[in-house]
C-alpha cells in the first residue's frame, strides 16, 4: 500500500496538469459551439467545396451536423483523444521509466518487495489516475455542454464516450509500460510510446482515405472512438473492445515476464 | 511455508559469473560471509564490486552460478532476504523531492520493526537535516541518508558499496563506531572498499577482486601473513636473477627498470643467499600491509 500512496503523490502534479490543459481545450471548444451554429451554412458551403478525400480522412461525411452540440464535440474529440493518449501512454511508460532513469530503483528494490508487486502497484496507479481522468473530463464536458448550450444532452452516450476513452487510453497506457519494460534503457520510452500513438492516429486518418486500406482502422485505437457508426449505435463496436482487451492483456503479461526477468541499470 | 534461515553461513556466492554481451564483467567469484563476519571486498573502480553486490540484491542477473543469503537463494527468495538486509549504495539515487523523514519513514513502513527512537538516534549522532528534501542535501548528506535507512530495521545482512565516499572523517569515525556496535549484536557486515586502512582496522576476512576475477581471499591474519615479506631489488641483471629465483616462492612480480619487487613467501635466508651472489644497488624488505599487497596485486601486469 505504501507503495501506492507513494506513486499517487509522485504522479499527482503530471496528472493534474495533463486534467487542467484537457478540461481548458474542451470548454474552449464548447464554448465555440454558439459560434460553430450560427456560421453553420457558411460552414457546409465551404465543407462542400472540399476533396471528398479530405472530407473523409477528417472524418466529415455529408451526416456530420454541427447543430448537436454532443455531435460537435464527438467530432472535435478525435484531435482532444491524441492528447488523452498522449497522456495516458506517457503516463504507463514514465511510471516505470522514470523509476529506472533516476536510478530510484535503487532505494525501492533494496526493499522486501517483489518485482511483479512494484509493476502491479503502479499499473494500479496508472488505472486509477486514467480513470480519475476521465471522471473529471467527463464532469467539465457535462457541465459545460449545460451551460453553453439549451439542447437535451444524451448525458448515457457522453458517458459511453468516457467509457471508450477510457479503454482507448488504459490501452496505449499497457503499451507504454511495455515499451519502458522491453527497453534495456528506458529513457526514450515515453517518446518511443508518443510515437506509437500518433503514427496510429496517422494510420486510423489515411484508412478512411480508400476502401482498400480501411483494414489499417484497426490498428489505430483512437479511430475507433472517431468515426461514424459510433454515434449511430451508441457506443463501442465490440469488436473494438475485443482488440484492445487482447492488446491490454497481452502487454500486461509480457511486460511482467519482462520486468521481473530484466536487469535494472543502476 | 516458512522458509528457514540459516544463520551460520549468512552468504555464500558461488562460481559467480555476469556478462554484458561480450564482455565479463565478473568471472567465478567465490565468497562465504560467516555470521559475525565484517567482510571487506577489496578492488579498484571497475573491478567487480558493484557487480557482484547488485547480482545479490538482485538488482541484476547472474550469467552462471548462485547466491545464497542466509541459506535462501538471493533470485527466488529476494523479498524474504531483504527482510534481513540493509543496503548502503556507492551513489546515493533516492527520491530528490521527498523530505528526509519522509523517505526515513517510507523505508520503515516496508519492515515490520519501525523505531522512532532508532531514527531520532542515528539522525543526531550522523547530523542530517531530516526537514529538507533529499534532493537539497549534498552527496555527504545523501549517504548519511542512506546508511540510516539501512540500520532501522536491525538487519541481519548489511551490505555497504564504498561507504566512506563523501563522509567527512568525523563522520567516518561515527559510522565504523556503529558498525562495530552493531556487530556486536549479531549484525554480519559485508562491505566493498578501496580505503585500505578502514579495512585492515575492520574486517576479519577480505577478498580482493580484479577484472572481475577474486584473486584473493580469506582471514585477514592469513594474508597478511608475517612469514610473507616484500622485496623491492634495484639490480642490473635482473634477467639473470629471475632465473635463479624459485618462481613458486614469488607472487605479484612486478618489473619497472632496473627495480623487481616481488611477495616472497619462502624463508627469507635462502633468498638471502641467492642475492649474495649478485650485485645488489638497493634492497628493501618488509612484511607487507594491505596497502602493499594492493598496490602489488594491482600493479601487476600493468
Amino acid at each position: 500500500m505504501n507503495l501506492i500512496q507513494k506513486e499517487l503523490r509522485n504522479n499527482f502534479k503530471s496528472v493534474l496538469s495533463w486534467i487542467t490543459i484537457i478540461s481548458f481545450l474542451i470548454v474552449v471548444i464548447l464554448l465555440l459551439h454558439p459560434i460553430a451554429v450560427e456560421k453553420m451554412d457558411m460552414m457546409s458551403e465551404m465543407i462542400e467545396q472540399l476533396p471528398k478525400e479530405l472530407l473523409r480522412a477528417l472524418n466529415i461525411s455529408n451526416e456530420t451536423t454541427f447543430n448537436n452540440i454532443l455531435h460537435f464535440f464527438f467530432y472535435e474529440l478525435q484531435f482532444i483523444l491524441v492528447a488523452s493518449s498522449i497522456f495516458a501512454g506517457n503516463l504507463g511508460a514514465n511510471i516505470i521509466a522514470k523509476e529506472e532513469n533516476d536510478k530510484t530503483i535503487q532505494f525501492i528494490y533494496s526493499k522486501p518487495i517483489s518485482r511483479s508487486d512494484i509493476l502491479l502497484a503502479k499499473l494500479c496507479v496508472t488505472l486509477t489516475y486514467l480513470l480519475l481522468f476521465n471522471i473529471i473530463i467527463f464532469g467539465v464536458t457535462s457541465i459545460t455542454m449545460s451551460i453553453v448550450s439549451t439542447q437535451t444532452i444524451d448525458y448515457l452516450l457522453l458517458l459511453n464516450i468516457f467509457s471508450s476513452q477510457l479503454m482507448i487510453q488504459i490501452t496505449f497506457s499497457l503499451i507504454g509500460m511495455l515499451v519502458a519494460t522491453s527497453l534495456n534503457k528506458p529513457k526514450s520510452a515515453s517518446s518511443i510510446t508518443s510515437s506509437v500513438i500518433i503514427i496510429s492516429f496517422m494510420f486510423g486518418i489515411i484508412s478512411r482515405i480508400s476502401d482498400k486500406i480501411a483494414n489499417l482502422s484497426y490498428i489505430s485505437p483512437i479511430n475507433y472512438l472517431s468515426n461514424d457508426t459510433f454515434l449511430e449505435v451508441g457506443h463501442m463496436d465490440y469488436k473494438y473492445i475485443i482488440i484492445m482487451a487482447i492488446i491490454s492483456i497481452s502487454s500486461i503479461i509480457i511486460s511482467l515476464l519482462k520486468y521481473v526477468k530484466k536487469d535494472y541499470k543502476i | 511455508m516458512k522458509k528457514k534461515l540459516d544463520d551460520k553461513i549468512i552468504m555464500e556466492i558461488s562460481n559467480l559469473k555476469k556478462n554484458y554481451g561480450n564482455f565479463t564483467a565478473i568471472d567465478n567469484i567465490d565468497i562465504v560471509v560467516e555470521k559475525g563476519d565484517f567482510f571487506g571486498f577489496i578492488g579498484p573502480n571497475g573491478a567487480g564490486k558493484s557487480t557482484t553486490i547488485n547480482c545479490i540484491l538482485n538488482y541484476i542477473f547472474p550469467t552462471e552460478g548462485s547466491i545464497k543469503v542466509l541459506g535462501l537463494d538471493a533470485i527466488t527468495d529476494s523479498v524474504i532476504i531483504k527482510k534481513h538486509i540493509g543496503f548502503v549504495p556507492a551513489d546515493v539515487f533516492y527520491y530528490e523531492e521527498m523530505k528526509v523523514s519522509d523517505l526515513l519513514n517510507y523505508s520503515n513502513s516496508f519492515y515490520n520493526t519501525t523505531d522512532n527512537k532508532l531514527i531520532k538516534k542515528y539522525v543526531k549522532l550522523f547530523d542530517i537535516p531530516i526537514d529538507k528534501e533529499f534532493g537539497e542535501l549534498s552527496s555527504g548528506n545523501k549517504k548519511k541518508v542512506a546508511i540510516i535507512q539501512s540500520l532501522l530495521h536491525n538487519p541481519k545482512l548489511l551490505i555497504l558499496d564504498e561507504p566512506s565516499n563523501g563522509l567527512d572523517p568525523l563522520m567516518q569515525a561515527n559510522l565504523f563506531n556503529v558498525l562495530n556496535e552493531i556487530r556486536k549484536d549479531g549484525t554480519t557486515i559485508f562491505m566493498s572498499s578501496h580505503i585500505l586502512g578502514e579495512v585492515q582496522k575492520y574486517c576479519n576476512k577480505i577478498a580482493f577482486i580484479k577484472n572481475g576475477k577474486i584473486i584473493n581471499n580469506g582471514n585477514i591474519s592469513d594474508i597478511l601473513n608475517k612469514e610473507l615479506k616484500l622485496i623491492r631489488i634495484t639490480i642490473d641483471n635482473i634477467k639473470d636473477l629471475k632465473k635463479v629465483l624459485k618462481m613458486k616462492d614469488l607472487q605479484n612480480i612486478i618489473t619497472e627498470n632496473n627495480i623487481i619487487s616481488f611477495i616472497y613467501k619462502n624463508d627469507i635466508n635462502e633468498l638471502i643467499k641467492i642475492l649474495n651472489n649478485f650485485n645488489i644497488l638497493d634492497i628493501t624488505i618488509k612484511t607487507p600491509d594491505l596497502d602493499d599487497l594492493f598496490m602489488s596485486y594491482y600493479k601487476e601486469g600493468k
